[in-house]
């Protein structure tokens, strides 16, 4: 997935939003642990952030696919049934 | 019973967002009152504001939470900055975390109201999805404490006080009382007030207590020609210390407090008792341990209504012969609600290194009865060494504060 045009676009959309160098991130970084002050409502916000810029709604399982930046982005995927994720 | 100095302030008004352009421009007898810019004020029949100057308040959001105040509501904004004035001012708790025995007491009257006016209106449009998650944290009371707190790293005790137009009086009474009393060795407080919004205007408008002359001399606190008040903003918040704490650290003393008083009791809920402001002066004299005739002005509140005059009565009451100087800054600012009493505290400062009476503006004719007063529309130099300040709210709660030079 490291690499794929979904994931690098979504790493860049975070990192748009936290205004922080986030290249760091892989498919198994922990969005929790491995975004630096990522508390509840900035979590939220980046989430309707990303929804403004890839042009999709999450529902409310999106929390269930937040284990690991690899599943958010596996998850973003089938929400735009267009775009392969790999 | 321990002596209380200010060693630092910070403003954030319509005049200027530091104190020194705050103060000139008060003593100059400058308006901070225009016409709206935030929003389309011509259903309204009052389309005037006392806005905060923009200058610098970008500033508020940086540090390690800048994006949270950043999302912020203005009153918390303002708060912020003006907090971050005064401990610079004081050398106290800049980068360097707080010494310990701190307090921080902040008045907020009605929070974040443009917040939760935008809230409804983003829900209503564009359905409930689009509420943003930083929507409650924005407007909740108690968050300019917070981000305060969060700001400098200060992990002591922080009270919000809400009671009304008297809040930031209070905020600033209690933190007093709080140091005076030995509990605490120094505070950060005053108030904060930002609700120039749609909703304000309906609100206010709707029990006939804006003014509605539109022109360049309203309000007019104490002139028989007031119709009402101008919506003002503002933040004001002070360092006060224990004095021994402040002279161990060389902190410099711009002025003290001396005596504090709240009282209850109204007429009803908009209606002033000049019998409770009265009581209230009274106590906070008694609590300074001062006469009547020890004090040089009374920064009134007297925002350009009708009820001026309870306070005047109750003045006269209080100070019988003395007749002292009367002045108000809300014909400069617009009513300032909650951040009132304390951008008044600011104003005493300036009045005390100044040696000087700032005018109250707008003020040509006073109120027919109250002629031989002592109302103070052009600026005067005078000595300044004792002054009084009194803050109103809604629902008849009184606080007035006592303060010395230094």
């Amino acid at each position: 997935m490291e690499g794929s045009p979904l994931f690098e676009r979504v790493v860049r959309h975070i990192g748009e939003y936290l205004e922080q160098d986030v290249s760091h991130l892989t498919p198994a970084s922990r969005p929790a642990t491995a975004l630096a002050g990522l508390d509840s409502l900035k979590l939220f916000e980046m989430l309707l952030y990303l929804e403004d810029c890839l042009g999709v709604e999450f529902d409310d399982s999106v929390m269930e696919h937040m284990e690991t930046l690899g599943e958010l982005v596996d998850y973003v995927a089938r929400q735009m049934p267009a775009v392969k994720a790999v | 019973m321990r002596d209380v100095v200010i060693t630092g302030a910070g403003v954030v008004s319509a005049l200027g967002n530091t104190r020194t352009l705050f103060v000139e421009r008060l003593f100059a007898g400058r308006s901070g009152v225009r016409e709206i810019t935030r929003f389309d004020a011509t259903r309204f029949r009052s389309r005037l504001a006392g806005e905060a100057d923009p200058a610098g308040l970008d500033a508020a959001a940086s540090g390690a939470f800048g994006h949270e105040i950043a999302r912020m509501d203005r009153f918390v904004r303002y708060s912020v900055i003006a907090s971050r004035a005064a401990c610079t001012e004081s050398d106290i708790g800049n980068g360097h975390g707080t010494p310990p025995g701190g307090v921080v007491c902040v008045g907020v009257g009605m929070g974040g109201l443009p917040h939760i006016e935008n809230g409804i209106l983003l829900q209503e449009s564009q359905g409930v999805r689009r509420t943003r998650p930083y929507l409650i944290p924005s407007l909740i009371p108690n968050m300019a404490a917070a981000m305060i707190s969060l700001d400098l790293g200060f992990e002591g005790a922080q009270y919000t006080f809400s009671s009304a137009c008297a809040s930031g009086t209070q905020a600033l009474g209690e933190a007093f009382h709080s140091i005076r009393r030995g509990q605490r060795k120094w505070a950060l407080a005053g108030g904060t007030e930002a609700v120039i919004t749609p909703i304000t205007y309906s609100g206010f408008q709707a029990i006939h207590a804006l003014s509605c002359r539109n022109d360049a001399v309203t309000p007019r606190p104490f002139d028989c020609g007031r119709d009402g008040m101008v919506v003002g903003e503002g933040a004001a918040m002070f360092v006060l210390e224990d004095a021994e704490h402040a002279a161990a650290r060389a902190a410099v003393p711009l002025g003290r407090v001396t005596g504090y008083a709240t009282t209850s009791g109204g007429g009803g809920i908009t209606l002033r008792s000049s019998e409770a402001a009265g009581r209230c002066m009274a106590e906070a004299l008694e609590d300074a341990g001062a006469r009547a005739e020890d004090l040089d002005v009374i920064f009134a509140q007297a925002p350009g209504m009708s009820h001026d005059d309870r306070e005047l009565a109750a003045i006269r009451t209080v100070f019988n012969s003395t007749r002292p100087a009367i002045t108000s800054p809300e014909g400069h600012l617009g009513h300032t609600f909650a951040a009132s009493g304390p951008l008044s505290l600011a104003a005493v400062l300036g009045a005390f290194e100044r040696q000087e009476i700032p005018p109250t503006l707008n003020l040509d004719t006073p109120d027919v009865g109250f002629e031989q007063m002592d109302l103070v529309s052009q600026r005067r130099a005078s000595r300044v060494d004792r002054c009084l300040i009194n803050s109103f709210g809604f629902g008849g709660i009184n606080a007035s504060l006592v303060c010395i030079r230094s």
